[in-house]
């Protein structure tokens, strides 16, 4: 038997969005490009800016500004609030957007150590401590991972193509249940050191599903019982400082807000809210 | 009655059932999984001792299986006319803890999908010859008892399996085999390495111990996403991205998450990690019994084998038990 039901209501107008990077690879924003989202992507929203590709004229307002990167310059933040004003909401895309990502290491290390490391001439450079952009702005919805997930990409602008409200379908688990799902082994039941407990679910377990141990790079779940996980690692033999470098990777910040609440002078907005 | 058939001829006989069914049996693997044979490789390659990561579950209960369609303003209820791919399905190895767990699920799951994969499968079981120290089934058998489970059960004994026939269907497949004359039967037991005592479990809800067990957890999900009878669901809707087609999903969820029990308005109704770890045990072994009369927890091992932390709530309850008695002795004695 067929029934009928009212479709969404396609009239809706496309909505005007922005793909904008600071400081990073361009990694995330190139995954937008990708064949499997761009050419939907294209009709489902109305591309504005996207300096990326093309030369970017458009001086107006946005319903959706997504931005990658990572906080590392004073420039970033001028470029971060000049975008805030013009945008209705604001997406942070990717990991380094997201929860700091691999630039944000240098939050646990020694700066100038790592400076000298990367750069042979450096001293010519303003940079700050990398910083997720929820430190500098207020971020409305967080696509992230590294890169971003096709299908998370895709859910997104579909909700905001369709008046959905997209933080409703995003995955709120931890990555184990994904993994479990797929009837992995349990990489950390094998004596490896594997993130996927503590950190948020939604990449259907790449990393583990292909052998390799989830590194956090979705940041911490909420539900994270981060305390008992580090007791765990201790109990299971690994010395603190393999542990902290495993968690400092992605999403050392983060980690650290949910491993010690207190500490935290400036708290990080958004991400571990719901 | 029983039929037999060599040990050496497992082989050729799963190759004969191959030429008519679609057989599903443990493959050796990384990880060791139920999956559908495809070639003779795939028999030599059979692992019939150790237990597999994952039950015969997913292949009645499938992750992400679609319930409805829509189309172009029309929808279209796919558990109206359940597709017919599971025709002449065989799963075979399946161990009793298992087959036990396919009995609870009957229960519960009352949906045409289920149950059409139910009807279509034959089950063959297969005694367990190596159970390890997370296995408890004997503590765990129903109390009905009648229901057998399996079109065909397998003891190996010596050079021989010995079959023992719970069906019809079951005793087509082995009608050319040689049946055991008078009465040479071989039915075995399980060996366990240890037991459950959950006398009284139920007044001990609220005790500390349960405590020390729920700060541990790390509400990972592990332990009921590989229970072979946890079968807990969520729904959701899938639009495709011409926003004209799109189907509705039903896949795997777990009571361990905190998104498990969100409800519209975002309100979380079973919020702590205690409360949500003590629902997988009392489930488990008091609710389902007081509905059914049997436990829903088969004892298979696979929750306390997964978990990372090794929370062992078979032994919180043992441990329970015994307080309990010192207790008593104690105030006997005073
Ligand atoms: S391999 Fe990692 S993500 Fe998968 S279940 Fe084990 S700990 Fe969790
Ligand atoms: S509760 Fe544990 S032992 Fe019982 S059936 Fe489920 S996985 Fe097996
Ligand atoms: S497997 Fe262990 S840690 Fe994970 S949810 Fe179950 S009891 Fe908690």
């Amino acid at each position: 038997m067929q029934e009928k039901i009212k479709m969404t209501n396609q009239k809706h107008k496309k909505p005007a969005i922005g793909i904008y990077g600071i400081s990073g690879c361009a990694g995330c924003m190139l995954t937008v490009l990708y064949e499997e989202c761009f050419k939907d992507i294209a009709k489902l929203v109305d591309i504005k800016a996207f300096p990326l590709i093309k030369e970017d004229s458009y001086k107006g307002e946005f319903d959706y500004v997504l931005i990658e990167g990572t906080v590392c310059f004073d420039e970033d933040i001028i470029t971060l609030n000049e975008l805030r004003k013009r945008a209705k909401k604001v997406v942070a895309l990717g990991s380094c957007a997201c929860v700091g990502g691999v630039p944000s290491m240098k939050n646990f290390l020694n700066k100038e150590k790592t400076m000298r490391f990367v750069y042979p001439v450096y001293n010519h450079l303003k940079s700050t401590n990398p910083e997720p952009i929820d430190m500098h702005i207020k971020v409305d919805y967080y696509l992230p991972q590294c890169p971003p997930s096709k299908k998370e990409i895709m859910e997104f602008v579909k909700c905001i193509a369709t008046g959905r409200e997209f933080s409703y379908h995003q995955c709120k688990d931890p990555v184990c249940f994904e993994c479990r799902k797929r009837g992995n082994l349990c990489l950390l039941n094998e004596g490896k050191l594997c993130l996927g407990p503590i950190t948020l679910g939604g990449c259907e377990a790449l990393c583990p599903s292909n052998d390799v141990v989830c590194y956090g790079c979705r940041g911490p779940c909420k539900d994270a019982n981060t305390g008992a996980f580090i007791e765990l690692l201790k109990e299971k033999g690994y010395a603190e400082k393999a542990l902290h470098s495993k968690i400092e990777t992605f999403a050392g910040l983060q980690f650290k807000e949910a491993l010690e609440p207190e500490s935290e002078k400036r708290k990080i907005s958004g991400w571990l809210e719901e | 009655m029983q039929k037999i058939l060599p040990k050496k001829e497992l082989k050729s006989f799963i190759e004969r059932l191959m030429k008519k069914h679609k057989v599903i049996a443990p493959v050796k693997e990384s990880p060791t999984k139920f999956r559908e044979l495809e070639n003779s490789e795939d028999i030599k390659n059979l692992s019939l001792r150790e237990i597999t990561v994952l039950s015969p579950k997913q292949f009645f209960i499938p992750e992400n299986e679609v319930l409805l369609e829509f189309k172009n303003g029309k929808v279209i209820d796919v558990r109206k006319n359940p597709e017919d791919k599971e025709k002449n399905r065989i799963i075979f190895g399946v161990r009793k803890c298992d087959i036990n767990a396919l009995l609870v699920l009957d229960k519960v799951m009352k949906d045409p999908l289920y149950i059409s994969k139910r009807k279509k499968t034959i089950i063959i079981g297969l005694h367990c010859e190596a159970p390890d120290k997370y296995c408890f089934c004997n503590s765990m058998i129903s109390e009905e008892g009648s229901e057998k489970g399996y079109d065909l059960f397998f003891y190996l004994h010596k050079d021989n399996y010995y079959i023992s026939i719970g069906s019809k269907k079951g005793l087509s497949l082995v009608s050319g085999l040689q049946s055991v004359k008078g009465k040479d039967e071989v039915i075995k037991k399980i060996k366990n390495f240890r037991a459950l005592n959950d006398k009284g479990i139920e007044r001990s809800y609220r005790n500390k111990i349960w405590e020390s067990d729920a700060d541990k957890c790390l509400s990972c999900s592990a332990c009921t996403v590989d229970c072979p009878t946890c079968n807990c669901f969520d729904i959701r809707d899938e639009l495709d991205a011409n926003l004209k087609t799109g189907r509705r999903v039903r896949s795997f969820s777990s009571c361990q998450l905190r998104s498990f029990s969100r409800v519209a308005g975002g309100k979380i109704f079973r919020e702590s990690r205690l409360a949500r770890f003590k629902h997988f045990v009392y489930h488990k072994v008091v609710y389902y019994k007081k509905h059914f009369g049997r436990y829903m927890c088969t004892g298979c091992g696979r929750c306390l084998r997964v978990c990372p932390t090794k929370i062992d709530w078979v032994n919180t309850i043992n441990l329970l038990n015994e307080i309990k008695d010192a207790d008593n002795k104690g105030r006997m004695k005073k």
